[in-house]
């Protein structure tokens, strides 16, 4: 029966690898890449829960990357971009990118201004470990993430005395990277030092069919111009220290101080022609974030205290020039942000079987917003404290369940409660193959410009809810050199109250929709081989959203009801394929968006109303060296293998086949 | 097969699968869309209306669209669809000039320039020219034959245009050395005898005058809080809507209102002052040049004669159970329709609803999303 049932499973999984296959490409990156565990050892905290974490091997190839870049090769989110080093936000499972909630080493990176989180601007270099946990996974960790979470940490190695890393990278279009990191400590104390550098001039080639260069009126021949991307560049540099204290086996006192500037040119669309001299857009954010923590591992009970801040300010400038040598702002714009958090988190084990968390906290939230030439904006602030409760019981070798409440007081409003219940069934043993389901409730709150952006914020706005229910089923197989898993869920939301921007009686203001429903489908399939020189791996993911407006209905000639939501492809997948013998490695992605409208009725009755499909193709080749027992790798991508054109935002021009070249040295 | 093998095979027919599956889509491939191709004497002699549908800033999507009502024939998003390629982002404008059609866009910092008869073996809205370099032009208005004038949210300037080379010959310098609130803006342009009048609109309250023969600032003639259109009726008299700003503004929130000018003496005459509830815009005069209409959440009509605000609205925005938002206003200067239009929730097509003269709904059709602007021949 058991032969049967794996026999079934993984003819089904091979098929479902080519079908995916016929849908998929996807903007990804393939280096030697070892094991994505895709749920990990199953203890009771991880009770239904989903986690994907990224293997620490596929970090440190993409060190020099940013974590939108990384995403968008990496996983299922759908990640909006307008184009390298410039703004990038994610969608989990069809919601809003304020729907996904960002946490670093505890600190909530979303901004409280904004509600969302710029993805451009996190470096992987200062992460460790990156964890998603898409929708009901998240009510593990944080409220309000009704899309998803994604987890990111940095941890220490007390087993570390002196070592480091020194990265260079550079590539097309004036694109380089340098990165250095220095460990040092011994099994009671760690520090950690990481600077960055990372510059790309962004000023690629394209073929601009948005305008035309010249006509032939006799004949009505058009000629469009090749033109260079040009006021796309970007800088950013940073800072992280981090210190762990460890005076006990039990015991860890962690700080961490995160320091970055960033400031890009942001160019005009491909439709533009207003000339070099006009409409020059710069944005500047600069932050600092820091964190000290206590973390006491005991016998019966686990408790952590945590406080941290997250200060960012974002500027954003437009000027004309308006004679040789003056310039003039027509657009000056500051937003600082602070916010801090404290949080105790216990739990305490009855037995191996039970266990109970308890959580609270308080957090405050600061905005000071102002466009400086209409003098326009405002300043405010909010506090939210919360307290949450958690059991975790396993009821039989083949059952186990979950239950989580919480509530939230946001600057003195009691607001409806969070709740989680799951379940998990295990068909066969050692988590082999299990099903699981949940039944959720999630909040997410109005951000502060929702609420008081002049003009247009929305006082009366509500909180949005969600009621989420979601199954899954589990499945891996080992078999000596043979590792094989997948994973599939379908889930189902509805919000409520869901808040959009939208001109109405009040102008163009957010307002809350009565309902959005969220149906959809996703899968992940690994499959790997290794022999003492050999690895092979292939890894594919496929994705169904239905993200649909079911509530707002403006008139008889709102045709918005029941449509997919701007920008949320139904179809997203893609395939990973590596080999590594010896110490050479291949890799090769291949990913895919389906089409993507631009209008909340999806009509096609105009060439901008959608984007179309397109598939994404990339390679990779490296080798790594031995150099008196140190390692130095050397590795050549070809991104955009095919010299595809492809559109991720309307009037964006996209960059053609290009290369960067890695040198990676570890001491 | 052992096992070993059927994954070997599996794999490597799936990666010459990934292979094959390439892209088919790409720019050209969505550009070819079935063109129109109409034949512009048919166009001139049928009259229509042309919509100029704004789009989403930042977007790209404006578009426009040809209505005739004489047989309901409508045709959308034309000059994409003539032309291949999109017109750019946030059409603000269309003025007709010399068998040629000016479409002014916002922010592209350009007018794109097609057929409208002056070149027999084009079809109509086949592109022939652009005005690149311009900053975040608003309005273009031909002064004479040899001179047109560009109006701009962010120049401080007016454009000088030559439409005979299709060249940039000069600015006017409008700028009041005030850092705050950039000012002057400029909007509508309304030529009268020697003078040149200009609203502006964003953060002002100023309507400036202009000789058009030396191409300088002459004059400033103070009205109401943000004038955001202004029109020229038969007695040389120059109407103003202004909106009054809006709550929260530090430019200030002030009773919104219509005002009267004096085209020859450059004097305000008479206000008529506004319910401070809505923000009054798209003011429009009918083919007489006798009648004034305007949005103020309903359609509002009023002869120029008139001494008071009309009672009650002329177009009501509630429609049984709809609610319809109004957001451009256009009068049939050959028989008075009314044409007004809807948004909607302005990230979709919009709506254009048909009256006629008496106020009676005869058709309503989907135009581009946001439209705001009317250009009758």
């Amino acid at each position: 029966m058991r032969k049967a049932i794996h026999k079934i499973l993984f003819a089904l999984s091979v098929f479902q690898l080519i079908v995916a296959n016929i849908y998929s490409q996807r903007l990804t990156d393939t280096l030697q890449i070892e094991e994505i565990c895709i749920n990990p050892g199953r203890s009771l905290q991880t009770t239904s829960l989903t986690i994907t974490r990224l293997d620490s091997l596929i970090l440190q190839s993409k060190r020099s990357n940013s974590l939108s870049e990384v995403l968008a090769d990496h996983s299922g989110l759908f990640i909006k971009t307008y184009g390298r080093g410039a703004m990038s936000t994610a969608s989990f499972r069809g919601t809003d990118p304020s729907h996904t909630k960002v946490l670093w080493n505890g600190i909530e990176l979303n901004s409280p201004m904004l509600g969302m989180v710029d993805f451009s601007l996190i470096p992987m270099f200062f992460i460790d470990i990156v964890e998603l946990l898409p929708g009901t996974s998240s009510i593990n960790n944080v409220s309000g993430a009704i899309g998803g979470l994604i987890n990111l940490s940095t941890s220490p190695d007390w087993e570390n005395r002196f070592s480091g890393t020194y990265l260079q990278d550079v590539g097309s279009f004036g694109s380089h990277d340098e990165q250095l990191r220095i460990n040092a400590g011994n099994n009671k104390f760690q520090s950690q030092t990481r600077v960055f550098y990372s510059h790309s001039d962004n000023d690629f080639i394209f073929k601009n069919n948005d305008i035309i260069d010249s006509i032939d009126l006799e004949t009505g021949r058009k000629f469009h111009p090749l033109m260079k991307n040009e006021d796309a560049w970007f800088s950013h540099y940073g800072i992280l220290q981090e210190l762990h204290y460890r005076p006990t086996q039990k015991d860890i006192i962690s700080l961490s101080y995160w320091g970055q500037k960033s400031s890009r040119s942001i160019p005009m669309l491909s439709t533009s022609e207003s000339g070099p001299n006009n409409n020059i857009n710069r944005q500047d954010d600069n932050s600092i974030r820091g964190q000290i923590s206590y973390k006491h591992f005991g016998e019966k009970y686990n408790l952590k205290l945590f406080s941290g801040v997250n200060y960012m300010d974002l500027n954003f400038a437009m000027k004309n020039r308006m004679s040789d040598s003056v310039y003039i702002l027509a657009v000056n714009s500051s937003g600082k942000t602070s916010s801090l958090y404290n949080s105790m988190d216990m739990e305490y084990f009855f037995n191996n079987d039970l266990r109970v968390e308890l959580s609270a906290g308080v957090d405050y939230h600061k905005v000071q917003s102002l466009e400086k030439v209409k003098i326009l904006g405002y300043n405010e602030s909010r506090i939210q404290s919360k307290i949450y409760g958690a059991i975790y019981k396993k009821w039989s070798q083949k059952w186990r369940s979950n239950f989580k409440l919480g509530t939230e007081v946001l600057s003195g409003e009691n607001l409806k409660p969070v709740l989680k219940a799951g379940t998990e069934f295990h068909i066969l043993t050692d988590d082999r193959l299990y099903l699981k389901l949940i039944l959720a409730t999630n909040s997410k709150y109005p951000s502060l410009n929702d609420l008081y952006y002049q003009p247009g914020g929305n006082l009366n706005l509500k909180a949005e809810r969600s009621l989420d229910q979601e199954f899954g089923v589990h499945y891996n197989y080992v078999n000596g050199k043979l590792r094989f898993s997948q994973d599939f869920s379908i889930y189902m939301s509805q919000v409520k109250n869901w808040i959009m921007w939208y001109y109405n009686v009040r102008g163009f203001s957010p307002e809350n929709i009565e309902k959005v429903d969220i149906k959809g489908y996703e899968t992940n399939i690994s499959l790997s081989y290794k022999t003492d020189k050999t690895f092979f791996k292939i890894q594919s993911g496929y994705t169904l959203t239905h993200s649909r407006d079911m509530g707002k209905n403006l008139n008889q000639f709102d045709f918005s009801f029941g449509k997919q939501l701007p920008y949320i492809p139904v179809h997203s997948a893609n395939t990973m394929v590596y080999l590594m013998r010896n110490t050479w490695s291949f890799s090769y992605i291949w990913n895919y968006y389906s089409k993507r409208n631009t209008t909340t009725s999806n009509n096609e009755s105009s060439l901008q109303d959608y984007l179309y499909p397109y598939f994404m193709n990339q390679a990779a080749i490296g080798k790594q060296f031995e150099i008196k027992g140190n390692k130095l790798n050397i590795s050549l991508k070809v991104h955009n293998l095919l010299n595809e054109e492809y559109r991720s935002i309307l009037q964006r021009p996209m960059p053609g086949r290009n290369y960067s070249l890695q040198l990676n040295f570890n001491f | 097969m052992s096992l070993k093998c059927r994954i070997n095979f599996n794999l490597g027919g799936l990666f010459i699968l990934c292979i094959l599956l390439q892209s088919c889509m790409n720019d050209e491939t969505w550009a070819e869309w079935k063109k129109p191709n109409l034949a512009v004497d048919k166009l001139l002699i049928d009259g229509g209306v042309l919509v100029l549908s704004e789009g989403n800033f930042m977007y790209g999507n404006s578009s426009l669209s040809y209505y005739n009502s004489k047989d309901g024939e409508l045709i959308n998003d034309i000059f994409s669809k003539q032309n291949g390629f999109p017109m750019g982002d946030v059409a603000q404008s269309a003025t007709i000039f010399d068998g040629e059609l000016y479409v002014v866009l916002n922010n592209s910092g350009k007018i794109m320039i097609m057929n409208f008869g002056k070149y027999p073996a084009l079809k109509a809205f086949d592109f022939t020219h652009k005005i690149t370099g311009l900053r975040s032009p608003r309005y273009i208005s031909f002064i004479d034959s040899s001179k047109a004038y560009i109006s701009d949210l962010y120049a401080k300037s007016i454009t000088i245009l030559d439409p005979f080379s299709y060249s940039i010959t000069g600015t006017i310098k409008l700028a009041n050395n005030n850092p705050d609130f950039y000012q002057h803006p400029t909007e509508q342009i309304i030529v009268h005898n020697e003078d040149v009048f200009t609203n502006c609109y964003s953060f002002d309250n100023k309507v400036l005058v202009i000789d058009k023969n030396t191409d300088q600032l002459i004059d400033s003639i103070e009205v109401l809080q943000q004038p955001n259109s202004m029109v020229l009726d038969k007695y040389s008299k120059i109407w103003v809507l202004c909106d009054g700003g809006y709550e929260g503004s530090t430019f200030g929130n002030t009773q919104p209102g219509l005002v009267k000018i004096d085209a020859l003496t450059h004097t305000v005459e008479r206000i008529f002052i506004l319910p401070q509830d809505k923000w009054p815009s798209k003011l429009c005069l009918n083919g007489g040049a006798d009648t004034l209409y305007f949005l103020n959440g309903d359609v509002w009509r009023m002869p120029v004669t008139a001494s008071s605000l009309p009672a009650k609205s002329f177009i009501n925005a509630a429609s049984g159970k709809d609610m319809r938002l109004f957001s451009g206003l256009g009068i049939d200067p050959k028989n008075s329709d009314v044409y007004v239009s809807d948004a909607i929730d302005h990230v979709q097509p919009g709506v254009v609803y048909r009256y006629t003269s008496e106020g009676v709904g005869v058709d309503t059709f989907q135009v581009g999303i946001i439209p705001g602007f009317f250009c009758f021949f």
